[in-house]
């Protein structure tokens, strides 16, 4: 899929990325792959460079307009690249909202200077992930990393005899492919790598701190049982009728 | 015992050494606010966020004639 996506940046208000956010969610989450082209537009108002008197009539302000093209974003297998190296939805947020205070800026922002905060960002994260992975090789050992980074997921057994797949995101799924809702503490400001650090060694060790990773039985089941239990029931009443020879049967509790 | 303690955090890893006395002040004055893995001879298990619980895993280790250990702070985990 290829698409070019805008997003507002007007001076006067904060930029609107929700939608591209939106979409960005939406293809990683389908493990989708796309190639979007990012476009910054805005527009603020500016008192009339040609001000005079005279021409008053014609309005005080005028609408500026600036559209700069940013870049592109690439999906592919549930990850988000830009410029070509791997990319967050964090970092993709700090870059478009250091690029609206740019748009804004003596001459506004050009496409090379765009390119400039992204490769900041980049490096930043990657340097940051780096230290992070290289903590997870050294508490959990290499497998694991070669694993994570060639799979972008991980198979563990729990202490509780249960398996479960995590995700270098730190997202957990029991063995029948069921999402098991974990949350980190101050997860949305820490490097994945620590995330998937502390998810992996408390589904593994201590599963019984995470009250979504208890085993939910299926409703059905307890259908069943309780059909189950019913027909045993009438059964037994049936008996006793028969034994007190026609007498009433009391049934304690309601049935049927 | 030498306990090197490793604490994760956006800012990077921060590697300090101390010995028991050293990470029990850490864990206390943490107050049970991270959760707390002990890694020995490069095999890593999570205990858990209660200070007390984590020193007497310590003192096992100690029993049993460890040098040395690290002690992970990670963030806590729960369910959502």
């Amino acid at each position: 899929m290829q698409a070019e996506i805008a997003v507002r940046a007007d001076q006067s208000s904060e930029p609107r990325s929700y939608p591209l956010r939106r979409v960005l969610e939406t293809l990683r989450e389908v493990r989708g792959t796309a190639s979007l082209i990012l476009r910054m537009e805005g527009r603020r108002k500016i008192v009339r460079p040609d001000l005079r008197p005279g021409n008053l009539d014609a309005g005080l302000f005028l609408m500026e307009e600036r559209s700069v093209r940013l870049g592109e974003l690439e999906l592919r297998g549930g990850r988000v690249y830009l410029y070509g190296r791997e990319a967050d939805l964090r970092l993709i947020d700090s870059w478009v909202e250091a690029c609206a205070a740019e748009l804004w800026r003596g001459e506004g922002l050009t496409q090379e200077r765009a390119r400039e905060l992204a490769e900041v960002l980049l490096s930043h994260r990657e340097q940051t992930e780096g230290r992070a992975l290289r903590a997870v090789r050294e508490v959990l050992g290499q497998e694991v990393v070669d694993q994570l980074l060639s799979e972008g997921r991980v198979r563990v057994r729990s202490s509780n005899g249960e398996e479960y797949v995590i995700t270098e995101e730190g997202e957990v799924y029991s063995a029948g492919g069921r999402r098991c809702c974990v949350q980190v503490e101050g997860g949305e400001r820490l490097p994945k790598y620590d995330r998937f650090l502390a998810v992996y060694l408390t589904v593994r060790d201590r599963p019984e701190k995470i009250s979504t990773l208890r085993p939910r039985r299926e409703g059905r089941e307890f259908v069943l049982r309780i059909h189950h239990l019913l027909a045993e029931l009438e059964h037994l009443a049936e008996r006793l009728r028969l034994e007190e020879e026609g007498g009433q049967v009391e049934i304690p509790f309601p049935v049927g | 015992m030498r306990c090197i303690l490793r604490k994760l955090g956006s800012r990077g890893d921060e590697l300090q050494v101390t010995d028991e006395r050293g990470l029990e002040r850490e864990l206390r004055r943490l107050e049970g606010s991270c959760f707390v893995a002990l890694s020995v001879r490069g095999i890593a298990r999570l205990v858990g966020d209660d200070p007390e619980q984590v020193m007497e895993c310590v003192r096992l280790e100690a029993l049993r004639g460890t040098q040395e250990l690290e002690a992970i702070l990670l963030p806590r985990v729960q369910g959502g």
